[in-house]
């Protein structure tokens, strides 16, 4: 996870994907071939993308429509029908976490509903386990069923830990900063407070008690303009597929680049974030 | 040269986070290189602050000589501080991250039996002995703070377990490459893991010994 933050910080805008890229959209590559550079080669352009994509083993939403048909109880199955499209939005919202740099809204229904779910399944999987009438058929079902409830914990898990990371690294500014407390569960603001007070306790303890009175604070901004206290980096790129027609953006170069329906571009965060907010966009 | 020292620690300590497969060991804290530059820091305090003081706000505006070397100085206390805790900060995030391995088992990740583990024929330092004081009740409070924020998914799952891929099967084939004794399982089912037996159980069940290297997957 942590290879997947320390990208480096480029101030290159990251142009579209190349035309033999995208397998998925081929219509990406011919309306924004014009604003395409030439100064970033290839080579260069595939390891990043690679860097970006590696970490992310898929959980591929369209996998669980198979095991979600294979449910044995006719009652399930409906109930199945609903979980499907939470899990697959929650698989949205994971991707959507992990490929941008700041906080995002946490999608507390959706996790709660979800965990309750699952334990309502398991129940049920503990007591057909337990019923000698299931037949050999339905064990090997219920196995499958069983392995989908690992890959929604294991996608749940990723999330939480994923903004616990980031919440982390952030904590200070989350603090400082009202506007993002809305953002967070309230677990998760109570765990940024303490985890600030920690981490400003150990510092304090460890040296800053030993310094001149005027070095010990926590909030200075060096000379050269570096604040102490870690903000996230609004140019880092963003892998994005357009679900919808979001228009044009205008690019730092001054270049306009469409963000037409179906195509894939790699742009810094700060130019699509209204999009990426309001669902227009999927990260990738 | 002011900052000398707060340069050599930095430079370790970038060192030391170079190779994360596998990872080392983390290194010992240098308390007698932070001592001594938290000294040359107060050092440059106390001459700054008594500067100020023998000369008044005009000559300061008029003695270039004395501007630049307060301006100098008081540069380097800062950078002093910054490299302090640029130190502090990746030890912190060394140490986290050895926490999220170890499955957040505190009791196990500053047990030597983990070191013996880790690196059986290396003499490093054990995790409690290169951590601080100082670090130390870091890493409790924040093994307390996990524990209190995981409490809320607990009754459904495990947030300390790995994450490193998906999950693919639900049973595992594990070998048992330390003794851990008579462990009991989710459901009550009690295993006795005597070294080199093989199993086939459930990879909820057991993550947690192949996390710590008790059990090892075939």
């Amino acid at each position: 996870m942590s290879s997947f933050f320390q990208e480096p910080d480029s101030d290159d805008e990251i142009p579209q994907l190349p035309p033999e890229l995208p397998p998925l959209h081929p219509v990406a590559s011919s309306s924004r071939a014009s604003s395409s550079r030439p100064s970033i080669t290839q080579d260069s352009f595939l390891s990043r993308l690679e860097a970006t994509a590696s970490p992310r083993p898929g959980i591929r939403t369209d996998h669980e429509d198979g095991i979600g048909e294979e449910m044995e109880e006719e009652e399930e199955e409906d109930e199945y029908e609903l979980e499907e499209g939470e899990v697959r939005r929650l698989g949205k919202a994971w991707s959507r976490e992990r490929g941008t740099g700041g906080i995002l809204a946490w999608e507390g229904e959706l996790v709660d509903s979800l965990m309750d779910k699952l334990e309502q399944q398991q129940k049920l999987v503990d007591t057909l386990k337990s019923d000698p009438d299931t037949s050999e058929e339905e064990h090997f079902k219920l196995v499958l069923v069983q392995t989908e409830m690992e890959r929604v914990k294991y996608l749940i898990r990723s999330y939480v830990r994923c903004r616990l990371h980031k919440i982390e690294k952030y904590s200070y500014h989350i603090i400082l900063t009202p506007s993002l407390h809305s953002l967070l569960s309230g677990a998760e603001l109570s765990h940024a407070q303490r985890y600030t007070e920690l981490l400003h306790t150990h510092y304090s303890h460890s040296v800053l008690d030993s310094l001149p009175e005027w070095l010990r604070k926590m909030d200075d901004t060096y000379g050269d303009g570096l604040s102490m206290v870690t903000k996230p980096n609004p140019n880092l790129p963003v892998l994005i597929y357009c679900t919808r027609d979001c228009g044009e953006i205008t690019l730092d170069s001054g270049e306009q680049a469409a963000l037409a329906k179906g195509s894939t571009h790699l742009v810094k965060y700060r130019l699509v974030e209204t999009f990426v907010l309001s669902g227009q966009v999927e990260v990738l | 040269m002011y900052g000398d020292l707060a340069l050599q620690l930095v430079t370790a300590s970038h060192r030391s986070t170079l190779s994360t497969t596998p990872q080392l060991p983390l290194p010992k804290y240098a308390l007698p290189l932070i001592l001594s530059i938290c000294l040359e820091t107060r050092q440059l305090g106390t001459s700054i602050a008594s500067a100020a003081e023998s000369h008044g706000q005009v000559s300061l505006s008029q003695d270039r000589a004395l501007v630049c070397s307060l301006t100098v100085q008081h540069l380097a206390a800062r950078r002093n501080k910054r490299c302090l805790l640029a130190y502090l900060h990746n030890r912190v995030t060394g140490i986290k991250e050895r926490w999220w391995d170890a499955g957040g088992g505190l009791a196990y990740l500053l047990s030597s039996a983990n070191n013996a583990a880790v690196n059986p024929d290396s003499d490093a330092p054990d995790l409690r002995s290169a951590l601080s004081p100082q670090e130390l009740d870091f890493l409790r409070g924040y093994n307390n703070l996990m524990l209190d924020y995981k409490t809320d998914f607990l009754d459904v799952l495990d947030l300390t377990a790995g994450i490193e891929r998906p999950p693919g099967e639900i049973m595992v084939d594990v070998r048992v490459v330390r003794d851990a004794g008579e462990v009991v399982l989710e459901g009550g089912e009690r295993v006795d893991f005597r070294k080199g037996e093989r199993f086939r159980l459930a990879r909820s069940a057991v993550e947690r010994l192949i996390v710590q290297g008790f059990l090892e997957e075939v």
